[in-house]
């Protein structure tokens, strides 16, 4: 009873942060599945490593974007030189 | 091709030589009465007898139409009528753009037999100013491939030396512009299609901005990235098909209302004396082989000594750049792609199907998330030029590989080498700019290479007046290949 008591303490109620692939093969097969192509045996995780490495990046990035961002292409470019020919 | 040829070479070649003139002075001679365009294209036809088994260039050969129309500019010109800034030019196109009652293959086994209901935009405009269609050009499948491998309809070929690349997609424009097949042709770059074969081949090709030319009727590969441009043997010849490509478009509403530039005058200027040129060392010098680097630096060497100034910018993370760039290309293709891909996956050769696939894995967050950071990103590049004119950058790390060291289907190492031949092209896309391959020289014997020129949104101009004075001082396309 006291060894499990300690036991207990000692093991957290959520598992520690460690490092999330940004594709895991599970998921690539899921998506796939639900866009209805078939998943060749090993493309899920070239996938993973290749398109999961280049997720994993942007990602960081992505967090780092203003909440009211929209999408678009120049319109922070010309803005700027909105406010040039104001100047 | 086989029957076409032979009935090709059976015909009386005329003079030869006329093929190697620039497209807009052939387009001169033609309006002057110095040649005709019958002329023009019997030579055109001699010099495809001659290299299309060579290089693979053509999917499909239009010689009795092109005849045809060719007689008839010949007449319109002893009438005195109007012949158009292209008249009676032979051209050839990426089999990518769509002609109305015409087979399109877009490089695919899918489309092999698909006839296309609507003429693109950019042919109406060419076809507008009398330009000639010699026939639908080789490509690597939907566009999707970097090489120049096409393993429906064979490999286009380097004709600087057939055992390597034309780089890709738009390699059979390349192959048959730099083998004197046709005066120009069109490509399309999504990621460095027009800019990459233009590098392997010794040519000059324009990659306008996102919007500047319309893409109505052209196969689509990924809507925020996808432009359409051509590549020519020089620069003044570009800067004349983009001036009659440019402008808006009703039938494409991303087509851009930004005025057209006065291409062909600043190609001719050579006014460069004064202007600001950024060199970004970091990134785009990381992979550079020796030979390429002695080759680029003497190309900014001579370009001081006409009078521009050459400064060091320190780009953003183009890394990231290039993982947003790869974010949003494989969601947008996979997007085209998914119904074939459900349903006839068997049909694609095995690097595009590979390629196509990485989209479905693509979350709708982080699309969206590439879609958001654009603007941003662009915005961080044009003020790390800081205040320059445009920027100088490699197009590419190395002279054209080998076809068979590049040939990786849907090998599992394929990614990393496809990656690796767009590196620095790839970006560019992302950001929208305007960006041009501009023979720089030769390396290692007789294999060309080129810069590239990187300019501000829909300054195109800029980039003509640049790679004019230097083609001036630095004329390659007087060398041929043999």
């Amino acid at each position: 009873m006291k060894s499990a008591r300690k036991k207990a303490t000692v093991t957290p109620l959520t598992p520690p942060a460690k490092a999330v692939p940004a594709l895991s093969p599970p998921l690539i097969a899921g998506m796939f599945g639900e866009a209805g192509v078939l998943l060749r045996p090993g493309r899920a995780d070239v996938i993973a490593a290749t398109l999961g490495a280049a997720l994993a990046k942007f990602r960081g990035q992505a967090q780092k974007m203003p909440f009211e961002r929209e999408p678009g292409l120049f319109p922070v470019v010309q803005s700027a030189a909105a406010k040039k020919r104001k100047q | 091709m086989k029957k076409p040829a032979k009935k090709i070479a059976a015909r009386k070649a005329a003079a030869p030589d006329i093929a190697l003139l620039g497209l807009a002075e052939a387009a001169r001679a033609v309006a002057q009465g110095k040649v005709t365009s019958q002329a023009l294209t019997e030579a055109c036809l001699a010099r495809i007898a001659a290299w299309q088994p060579r290089v693979n260039a053509f999917l499909k050969l239009e010689a009795d139409a092109a005849l045809k129309a060719a007689k008839a500019v010949d007449r319109a010109r002893k009438r005195g009528a109007s012949l158009g800034r292209l008249g009676g030019v032979p051209l050839a196109h990426k089999d990518m753009y769509y002609r109305a009652g015409k087979e399109t293959s877009c490089g695919s086994a899918i489309r092999r037999h698909w006839k296309a209901t609507e003429t693109a935009t950019a042919l109406q405009r060419l076809d507008a100013e009398g330009a000639l269609d010699l026939g639908r050009l080789n490509m690597a499948e939907f566009a999707f491939g970097p090489t120049g491998h096409n393993y429906h309809y064979g490999h286009a070929r380097n004709p600087w030396n057939t055992d390597r690349i034309t780089g890709g997609s738009s390699s059979g424009s390349a192959a048959a512009v730099a083998a004197r097949m046709v005066f120009g042709a069109l490509g399309s770059d999504t990621g460095g299609s027009i800019r990459q074969p233009a590098h392997y081949c010794g040519l000059v090709g324009m990659k306008p901005t996102w919007g500047r030319v319309s893409r109505a009727a052209a196969m689509p590969l990924s809507y925020s990235l996808d432009t359409v441009g051509p590549l020519t043997r020089r620069v003044e010849d570009s800067a004349l098909l983009m001036e009659i490509l440019a402008g808006a478009d009703p039938r494409d509403p991303t087509a851009s209302t930004q005025p057209v530039g006065n291409y062909v005058a600043a190609a001719k200027s050579g006014a460069v004396r004064g202007l600001k040129l950024a060199v970004p060392r970091r990134y785009f010098w990381d992979k550079l082989n020796k030979p390429s680097a002695e080759c680029l630096e003497a190309a900014l060497k001579a370009l001081s000594k006409l009078g521009v100034k050459i400064v060091e910018m320190t780009p953003p993370d183009m890394e990231m750049v290039t993982a947003a760039s790869m974010v949003m290309i494989s969601a947008e293709a996979a997007a085209l792609h998914a119904s074939w891909l459900r349903t006839r996956p068997n049909l694609y050769g095995d690097q595009v199907r590979a390629r196509l696939e990485n989209g479905l894995a693509v979350s709708a967050l982080d699309y969206i998330d590439s879609q958001r950071w654009r603007s941003e990103a662009t915005a961080a590049f044009l003020k790390a030029m800081n205040g320059a004119d445009a920027v100088f950058a490699p197009v590419a790390d190395r002279p054209a590989p080998t076809v068979e060291e590049t040939d990786v289907a849907g090998r599992p190492e394929a990614g990393k080498t496809i990656a690796a031949l767009t590196r620095l092209t790839r970006p560019i896309n992302y950001l929208g700019l305007p960006a041009m391959t501009v023979p720089a020289g030769f390396v290692r014997g007789r294999l060309p290479i080129g810069f590239q020129l990187i300019g501000r949104p829909f300054d195109e101009a800029m980039l003509y007046r640049i790679a004019g004075a230097y083609e001036a001082v630095q004329p390659t396309y007087q060398t041929l290949p043999v």
